[in-house]
């Protein structure tokens, strides 16, 4: 799997990362975030495609979901 | 990604008909390094440069005719003219080629890249965004830009970084959830949302209520498996007790069987009373009288068009008519304008039915030989019979209570009870168990069909699952959202300041002594203590920016300049010749012969003469009869309207002695 930073510079990953971070949002939410930046940068995943869109929101969705189960 | 530039072909429009191609000489398909194209103004290399940025982005697609007309050779002498672009991405050839339609003012694109050629503009899906115009600007140097990442008003150093690090990413992917909540939002509605409190009462109210008619129905059916046990035991003491002599057991067994009979003839006779209830034409004769007067009523003489106008078509095209009769002209013609009044829409073929039923039930059917009040009255006859002969039955055990047996009354008593409770429960566990009817509603709170309920609440469910998800879905959008926009301001704030330290070390290199330094970048580049930058200094500023940008980014991409020395005094410009081969893969510069001074030597020791491919090329006009006139005897090409020398010694001494302005 490619990592993010062979497809962003270095200080957008980290962005994302640390944002995600600061909304108190789990490792595994940054790293859907960012997997789907590189989907639609690599043209795997289209941003005007429905069902691309609704499958990467489902896995964020699923990321924030279990990061709320943990919390409680 | 790998975009390599591999030459253009211009044929028809407001520049010579030029074909470069700038790949090697050894036979080799890859483009040299760096490319010289030394072009006198006035040679057309706003009309190439604005051809070249068209055919990366697919501009010229909405150009306006009047400006695709500005193409056009001065002279009029081509109605029609085109571009080709070839290049290279990641290995594979990829063509742009666009035709100008000057009389309707158009641009037509066609697409090849690898083996497929499509009559549109359609790159390659990996290659779309670096082909957004913002980027493109930044690939395909302009004269302005320098000055426009220095502009106070202008945001293209910051819609540059946008670009080539791909920030706009983070805005689309926000957009697309914004989207994807509006979708969802319109489909479950505002109100419904707003309601999600009472949605989840009524869906625990209806799973409450499934859950208790479910543990009723579990009750009801142990308590009657107890009861009928209790009956069967009952039955069997009362037995006992009227089964005392052979000649009472004889009496209660005829009467046993005389009952089961008049069940079985009750249950007969009512089938054959609901099956004449089944067919309302026969229940009366105003019913059927009814039924007819309807059907004269329906719409007469409509069949469906969506079925039956192919029928009309073919008859049109038969010798006869299906009545037998030949088809005339006039018939023909006829026919064809009344087929239209027999045809209706779809439903005329439900309606069509609905009569060919009523006829077919009513019309011409003798009627029932039995009436139905005499069937009713049979059926009530077979119940009295058996009612009386159950009383017989149960008067017998009666008897022998009067005679004495105290016992035998306590039994009857107590199998009294225990019956009607089974039909109690009978009758519950039947309620309970039953179909839903279309009667069946929701405001019914005494309703006991649990297959009703359990629909209720499965639809209950499906509304607030759907809710709650289009809830979930804006409040993880909002969320999400934040992120991005957050990310994308950390992204920018974090790599302009990288961009200006490294800009930065580049100015102190190529502008040492000037004091030129960049101190942030807020929308474009801020100078560090001072306002303006002479034309040379912006310049080195704009190279420094994008070699930064460059050198950061994680693709290679050609870098194509206009003028890139122009502006320079001649040791700046050697500072750029030779940083421009560590900047980009693939350099192609614009230039005049005032710009070689300095510039050119650097860029020869910097990239090596060997990859660098010198091109002059110019118009053919009196204004260039000295270069004409100096052409060497190898390496020139004649083109409609202009001519191409490759070669460094004809490039190196090449003067241009007069200019006209560019187009």
């Amino acid at each position: 799997m490619t990592r993010p930073e062979e497809v962003f510079d270095a200080e957008v990953v980290s962005a994302v990362r640390e944002a995600v971070q600061e909304d108190g949002g789990s490792d595994l939410l940054a790293e859907r975030v960012l997997a789907w930046l590189q989907a639609v940068a690599r043209g795997e995943s289209s941003v005007r495609k429905p069902s691309d869109v609704e499958e990467h929101y489902q896995a964020l969705a699923a990321a924030i979901e279990d990061a709320k189960e943990e919390e409680r | 990604v790998k975009l390599e530039l591999l030459g253009w072909e211009a044929k028809g429009m407001r520049c010579p008909d030029f074909t470069f191609d700038f790949r090697g000489k050894d036979g080799s398909d890859d483009p040299v390094p760096v490319t010289l194209l030394q072009m006198p103004n006035g040679t057309g290399k706003t009309t190439t440069l604005k051809c070249l940025r068209a055919a990366l982005t697919g501009e010229a697609r909405t150009w306006e005719p009047h400006y695709v007309r500005s193409f056009q050779r001065r002279d009029g002498s081509a109605d029609a003219g085109s571009f080709e672009l070839r290049l290279r991405f990641d290995n594979s050839p990829l063509t742009f080629h666009m035709d100008f339609d000057f009389s309707a003012g158009s641009v037509h694109y066609s697409t090849t890249f690898q083996r497929g050629c499509k009559a549109k503009y359609d790159p390659p899906v990996e290659l779309l965004r670096f082909l957004d115009p913002h980027f493109v600007n930044l690939i395909i140097f302009d004269g302005e830009l320098p000055q426009a990442l220095l502009d106070a008003g202008s945001t293209r150093a910051e819609e540059g970084i946008e670009a080539f690090f791909q920030l706009y990413l983070l805005d689309e992917i926000g957009e697309a959830l914004h989207e994807l909540w509006e979708r969802r939002a319109d489909k479950v509605g505002a109100t419904a949302q707003a309601g999600l409190t009472a949605r989840r009462n009524r869906r625990n109210e209806l799973k409450r209520r499934v859950s208790e008619l479910r543990a009723a129905l579990r009750t009801a059916s142990e308590e009657r498996t107890r009861v009928e046990k209790e009956v069967d035991e009952l039955k069997s003491q009362r037995n006992a007790h009227t089964g005392r002599t052979d000649e009472l057991r004889k009496e209660r067994e005829e009467l046993e069987q005389a009952l089961d009979d008049a069940r079985n003839v009750v249950g007969a006779r009512a089938i054959r009373l609901m099956e004449r209830l089944r067919e309302p034409h026969r229940l009366h004769p105003r019913v059927s009288g009814a039924l007819v007067q309807l059907r004269d009523h329906l719409d007469r003489l409509k069949l469906p068009e969506s079925t039956s106008r192919q029928f009309f078509e073919e008859l049109l095209d038969e010798p006869e008519c299906i009545c037998g009769r030949p088809i005339d002209e006039e018939a023909r013609q006829r026919i064809q304008e009344t087929a239209e009044r027999f045809l209706g829409d779809d439903t005329a073929g439900v309606i069509n039915a609905l009569k060919s039923d009523i006829v077919r039930m009513i019309d011409g059917r003798k009627a029932p030989d039995v009436s139905l009040s005499e069937l009713a009255s049979e059926f009530a006859e077979a119940a009295h019979s058996r009612d009386a002969v159950a009383t017989r039955l149960s008067g017998t055990a009666r008897k022998l209570v009067e005679e004495g047996d105290e016992e035998l009354g306590v039994i009857l008593h107590r199998l009294s009870e225990k019956e009607q409770r089974l039909v109690q429960l009978t009758d519950l566990i039947d309620e309970l168990t039953r179909k839903p009817r279309p009667t069946d509603r929701k405001s019914d709170e005494s309703l006991l069909c649990i297959s009703f309920w359990e629909r209720e609440y499965s639809k209950a469910e499906e509304d607030y699952a759907e809710v709650t998800k289009t809830i979930a879905l804006r409040e993880n959008t909002e969320r999400l959202q934040r992120i991005l926009t957050r990310a994308r301001q950390m992204a920018i704030e974090r790599l302009g300041e990288a961009i200006v330290k490294d800009m930065n070390a580049t100015l102190d290199s190529i502008l040492e002594g000037h004091g030129i330094r960049i101190s942030g970048i807020e929308r474009s580049l801020l100078l560090e203590g001072q306002e303006g930058a002479s034309q040379g200094q912006t310049l080195a500023v704009g190279y420094s920016f994008l070699s930064t940008l460059f050198a950061r980014g994680q693709n290679e991409l050609p870098f194509v300049v206009d003028a890139p020395a122009l502006a320079l005094d001649t040791r700046v410009a050697a500072e750029v010749g030779a940083t421009l081969p560590q900047i980009c893969p693939q350099f192609v510069g614009f230039i005049i012969d005032r710009e070689r001074e300095g510039f050119v030597p650097a860029l020869e020791r910097a990239a090596g003469a060997e990859n660098l491919l010198y091109i002059t090329a110019f118009a053919d006009r009196p204004v260039n009869q000295e270069l004409l006139e100096g052409l060497p005897r190898t390496g020139v090409s004649r083109v409609e309207q202009g001519v191409i020398v490759e070669g460094r010694d004809f490039f190196a001494s090449a003067h241009f002695s007069g200019e006209e302005s560019d187009g």
